[in-house]
């Protein structure tokens, strides 16, 4: 057993070597960032519902477009502001369920966050005119997105560069383009 | 005809039987690569399913649901990992037995038991499903109906949620994405800043598939660390012997009481039951020292209470429209586009759906149980499958199944906002179950809170709000406070707990006595 110290350092955690390499540690400082960003959500939230137009007004006893959304925005206001002060007063929360950050694994979301946008972005101008032929970007990007995922995640035969993503994509081709006329 | 009839008879179409099929491979596959959840699964199928009749979408949704449940005790038995949530209990003693050269065995009677759990929830889903909703349609005016849809939410944040408050703020956030669009009492715009998009509010589909399916998969982008197991390719023995089998039977009767009643209860999952089931079988056992180092009865009880629940929470979903656990709000989403809704309504206008539901889930189990005791050798070769291939395919097929919904990139671009939250609140321990449920539920709560209110002035407050309702809102009230008392009163250690955990300390302890030993004799025993 050995003794490590949590990430904002106030708090002795004592664990096993093995388990401490992969469970995620406690954290005051990200529960406060949780909580402040949790009470600014609503708070926004709140005084957005509190612009809502209203075309005509109800009657006794009814509720309009506002009423429901207030109620909510004013009880998340208060369980954000009650949430943020817990967590300066009372020690973090064990997160003895959530496996720990490791190396490259912020890289590798970030990379197919960016991969991801990119290729919706190239997606979405669906086909060009070359050569004189109407070509579907669809069958040719898709490829390549799947490649480049295969990269960032650690893929490096070329096996698995080529054929992989040829599969995968005539798969989809066939099943949502050519079988349920999803238009691609 | 009847409605036997004509439940049987939707049943008999080809599209049916192709629609089991693919369902049966999709939850093998989904239930042996851990990670991946049957509500990951479902919700990704339900972008395919769109398209397709109800009884055919149900025939595919419902049979993932049903072979994850089988497929998810391979990974849980030879490398100690559940494959999904539901069969966390499995590894207790499905490792150990595989250690000791019995991973054959463990599976066989992980298949046969999970099986008799899901035909005995059958019974009850048959039996009580029409009852149930009946009374609720015959009692359950705008009041009540509120009260249901608070107590739903309220079950649901104490049992998946550590802080009780992060759980109220995950749920208050659902409720607030279900205010976005056109109030349809009046017609005003609520939060949709102009962008026709925002009319309809957001797609259902597409915030499921972004925090269940995208947000695990970004997860363990950050997450994934080479396992230093590997899987138990020796299986051994296939069949239990006699006197193993005449020691199933207790465990079997007492689990499969425990996963029944689990089940019933709104939001509570396979999990806890099994858990539970596990527990209880340990107490009444001759010998419960073997519980958690590779015991036949530990592996039947974790199995058959898992696997108990299907039922029951399959009749709350259905009756009440109140889903018994994650997997059944994604159902709940995919029949309201079907033109089909959940709730005290539906089986009292179409009977015949229960006959079809009950029919699905019966050929599921049996299908999933052949598959099961056939494909052993080959479910060991899926477990080696690289994570680079699993991640692409889940990530692609997230993107195509979302855009099919709508044809739209816009809905696209929602998953993936969804998907970032989704991985944030995770990370930060606010449950996404809520989140999906007030989403889900936030529009009828608003309707018939409005119709309370309206009914208020003119008349008695007795004679408007029920018992029940009154009834249902302490029991909300209690779900929340409960917990908090517990951990204002209880010793440091027990802030950080969901309710079942406070609820089960005893259970709880004993777990972790046998997890510490399963692993003691991981780190001491060579892998052969």
């Amino acid at each position: 057993m050995t003794e490590t110290r949590s990430e904002t350092g106030d708090e002795a955690v004592v664990s096993d070597t093995a388990d401490a390499d992969i469970v995620a540690q406690p954290s005051r400082r990200l529960e406060i960032v949780a909580a402040a960003v949790a009470l600014v959500f609503m708070a926004v939230y709140l005084v957005l519902v509190l612009q809502i137009d209203l075309r005509r007004e109800t009657g006794a006893g009814q509720i309009d477009a506002r009423s429901w959304p207030t109620m909510l925005g004013v009880l998340g206001v208060v369980i954000a502001a009650w949430r943020l002060v817990y967590a300066f007063v009372r020690p973090p929360a064990d997160r003895d369920d959530l496996e720990r950050l490791q190396k490259g694994g912020m890289r590798r979301l970030i990379s197919t966050i960016v991969l991801t946008v990119v290729y919706l972005a190239l997606w979405q101008v669906r086909s060009i005119v070359a050569f004189g032929y109407n070509i579907e970007l669809f069958v040719f990007i898709t490829p390549f997105f799947l490649f480049a995922l295969l990269y960032v995640y650690g893929a490096r035969s070329w096996k698995t560069f080529v054929l992989f993503p040829v599969i995968t994509t005539a798969f989809i081709y066939v099943l949502f383009g050519m079988l349920l006329r999803i238009p691609l | 005809m009847n409605a036997f009839a004509d439940g049987i008879a939707s049943l008999l179409d080809l599209q049916v039987l192709l629609g089991l099929l693919l369902g049966l491979a999709l939850g093998f596959l989904v239930g042996a690569f851990p990670g991946i959840t049957a509500t990951m699964a479902v919700a990704l199928a339900a972008g395919f399913t769109l398209t397709l009749e109800p009884v055919q979408g149900l025939a595919v949704l419902l049979t993932i649901y049903v072979a994850a449940n089988f497929g998810d005790r391979v990974p849980s038995i030879l490398v100690n990992t559940p494959g999904t949530p539901a069969s966390i209990a499995t590894t207790l003693d499905g490792y150990p037995m595989a250690k000791q050269g019995k991973a054959g065995l463990a599976l066989t009677v992980s298949a046969i038991v999970s099986a008799i759990g899901i035909l005995a929830s059958l019974v009850i889903f048959a039996a009580f499903a029409i009852p149930i909703a009946t009374i609720a349609r015959d009692y359950f005016k705008s009041p009540e109906l509120f009260a249901l849809v608070i107590f739903g939410l309220t079950i649901m944040i104490s049992i998946s949620s550590k802080s009780i408050l992060k759980g109220v703020l995950a749920g208050v956030f659902g409720l607030a994405l279900g205010t976005v669009g056109v109030f349809p009492a009046t017609g005003d715009q609520r939060l949709t800043f102009g962008s026709l998009d925002l009319w309809d509010g957001f797609n259902f589909i597409a915030v499921i598939i972004g925090l269940f399916g995208i947000a695990e998969l970004f997860d363990q982008l950050l997450t994934h660390h080479a396992s230093k197991i590997k899987p138990i390719s020796s299986l051994g023995r296939y069949w239990p012997t006699r006197a193993e089998v005449k020691r199933m039977g207790r465990p079997l009767g007492v689990s499969g009481l425990v996963g029944l009643i689990v089940g019933l209860i709104p939001a509570a999952g396979g999990d806890i039951a099994g858990l539970i089931g596990w527990d209880r079988a340990k107490r009444i056992s001759k010998h419960p020292e073997e519980f958690g180092k590779g015991s036949i009865e530990g592996i039947t009880a974790s199995d058959t209470a898992s696997s108990a629940t299907l039922g029951g929470s399959l009749t709350t979903t259905m009756a009440l429209g109140v889903p018994g656990d994650s997997v059944m709000a994604v159902m709940i989403g995919s029949m309201i586009i079907w033109g089909i809704t959940p709730g005290p309504d539906l089986f009292t206008s179409r009977p015949d759906l229960v006959v079809s539901i009950t029919g699905i889930m019966l050929v599921a189990t049996i299908l999933s149980l052949g598959l099961s005791l056939v494909r052993m050798k080959g479910m060991v070769k899926l477990l080696d499958v690289p994570q680079h291939y699993i991640w692409s395919a889940i990530l692609i097929f997230c993107i195509i199944g979302t855009y099919a919904t709508t044809n739209s990139f816009y809905t696209v671009g929602t998953m993936l906002v969804f998907g970032v939250i989704g991985v944030i609140m995770k990370r930060t321990g606010f449950p996404a179950g809520p989140v999906v449920l007030g989403l889900l539920l936030g529009p009828l709560a608003e309707e018939n809170l409005s119709r309370t209110l309206s009914i208020l002035p003119t008349k008695p407050f007795l004679e408007v709000v029920s018992p029940i309702a009154i009834a249902l809102l302490a029991l909300s009230a209690l779900s929340l406070l409960l917990p908090i008392i517990r951990r204002a009163r209880g010793p440091k250690g027990e802030r950080g707990k969901t309710l079942a955990q406070s609820l089960l300390d005893a259970e709880v302890a004993d777990i972790d006595a046998a997890k510490n030993d399963t692993r003691a004799s991981a780190s001491t025993t060579p892998e052969k």
